[in-house]
């Protein structure tokens, strides 16, 4: 957990000084996330084995949890789909921006998860991306980064 | 790229979501994402040993939702019941116990890590089962690797059946759904050996604070990169 919190931090460092800056939020950016969020649960369940999906108990570990991933989901969508992606779309455009910020994406998650997960978090990332283009902001796919994230701890 | 190809796009993804779900599920985290440092296996043999864990829950009206896990981070064991998952006229005691291997091997693979026989018992001692199989427990155990992917195997006392196994993200964990407790164990397809190597297994948490440093530095790298060329261009 307190790696989490540095990897966070380290990464909003790195997009300040990159020139990322936050822009005005917006409903319509939290309902495309929320929406994104959604689509992203609902891959999963579409295929999900067990009989039913629950809501884990609530646990110390989980209160903890949750903070500490929801900070890293945001920190990592301000520095791949904020500060990246506004300076290689400058340089290449929207579809040069989705391509290395989605690669980027699944890459920096293979030391966690293995080069298996490398499939879904690419396909994850485009989700990502796009938001970010619907939306032009960061907003969005932070919303709907943080929703997955939670759902991987509370549903069971 | 207009907003409409930005829709597009997301279509496109979660199409390519759901086929990945549905056709790579033993590749795939839980969902998608969380943190952890995974602890190092720890083995029954060890020292010190593997620990089981074990909880009572008092006699009421309808068994609890509850989970009962190893104190490892993340648990090598852990096994999730629903409400009403046992019957609860009387105390129930969950037990999870890492065990010496079987002398009968599985037919799909060796088994990594540790064998956990997971029980619960009403207050006279009496071994229960889920009351139905839509009560069934979940199952999750953590392996040494999850390259290639293991299976949970469940021991009735004779044979091994391998189960329908999901990969349950941090320190490669893997769940099952059972109808029965029994003993479990993962199992590597093809071999490797009953005995994990002394250190344990899992991603050492430096090797990922490494990893992810690396990934930081690269980066940073790009964006400098890429902002002094967009002032030299102006």
């Amino acid at each position: 957990m307190p790696a989490g919190v540095v990897f966070a931090v380290a990464l909003l460092v790195v997009a300040a000084a990159a020139g990322w800056r936050p822009g005005r939020a917006t409903v319509a950016a939290v309902a495309v996330g929320a929406l994104g969020g959604g689509a992203l649960v609902v891959a999963w369940l579409l295929s999900h084995a067990a009989p039913g999906v629950h809501i884990a108990p609530l646990n110390a570990g989980l209160a903890i949890w949750t903070p500490v991933v929801a900070l890293v989901a945001v920190a990592e969508e301000v520095a791949l789909r904020g500060a990246l992606f506004n300076t290689v779309r400058s340089w290449c455009g929207d579809g040069g921006a989705l391509v290395a910020t989605t690669i980027l994406f699944a890459a920096m998650h293979v030391p966690l998860y293995g080069v298996g997960s490398l499939p879904l978090d690419l396909a994850a990332g485009l989700l990502l991306g796009g938001l970010r283009i619907v939306s032009g902001g960061v907003l969005a796919p932070s919303v709907a980064h943080v929703v997955a994230d939670l759902a991987a701890g509370w549903l069971l | 790229m207009s907003a409409r190809r930005g829709w597009f796009v997301v279509v496109v993804s979660v199409v390519a979501l759901t086929l990945v779900w549905r056709f790579l599920p033993a590749g795939s985290p839980p969902i998608y994402d969380g943190q952890c440092i995974a602890d190092p296996y720890v083995i029954l043999s060890g020292s010190p040993p593997a620990q089981g864990a074990t909880m009572t829950f008092p006699k009421g009206s309808s068994f609890p939702a509850a989970e009962v896990s190893t104190s490892e981070t993340p648990p090598q064991a852990q096994i999730l019941m629903e409400a009403g998952t046992f019957v609860n006229s009387t105390a129930v005691t969950v037990t999870i116990t890492p065990v010496p291997a079987p002398a009968v091997k599985p037919a799909n693979g060796t088994i990594q890590g540790n064998v956990y026989r997971f029980s619960a018992v009403d207050a006279s001692g009496t071994d229960l089962e889920p009351v139905s199989s839509s009560l069934a427990v979940f199952v999750i155990l953590r392996a040494l690797t999850s390259v290639p992917a293991p299976t949970i195997d469940r021991f009735n006392g004779s044979s091994w059946t391998p189960l329908s196994t999901l990969n349950a993200g941090c320190g490669n964990t893997f769940e099952v759904t059972s109808a029965t407790m029994g003993e479990f164990a993962t199992v590597e397809p093809g071999g490797g050996g009953t005995t994990p190597p002394a250190s344990g297994g899992g991603i050492p948490g430096v090797a990922i604070i490494g990893a992810l440093a690396l990934v930081l530095i690269i980066a940073v790298a790009v964006l400098f990169t890429l902002d002094r060329r967009r002032s030299a261009a102006r």
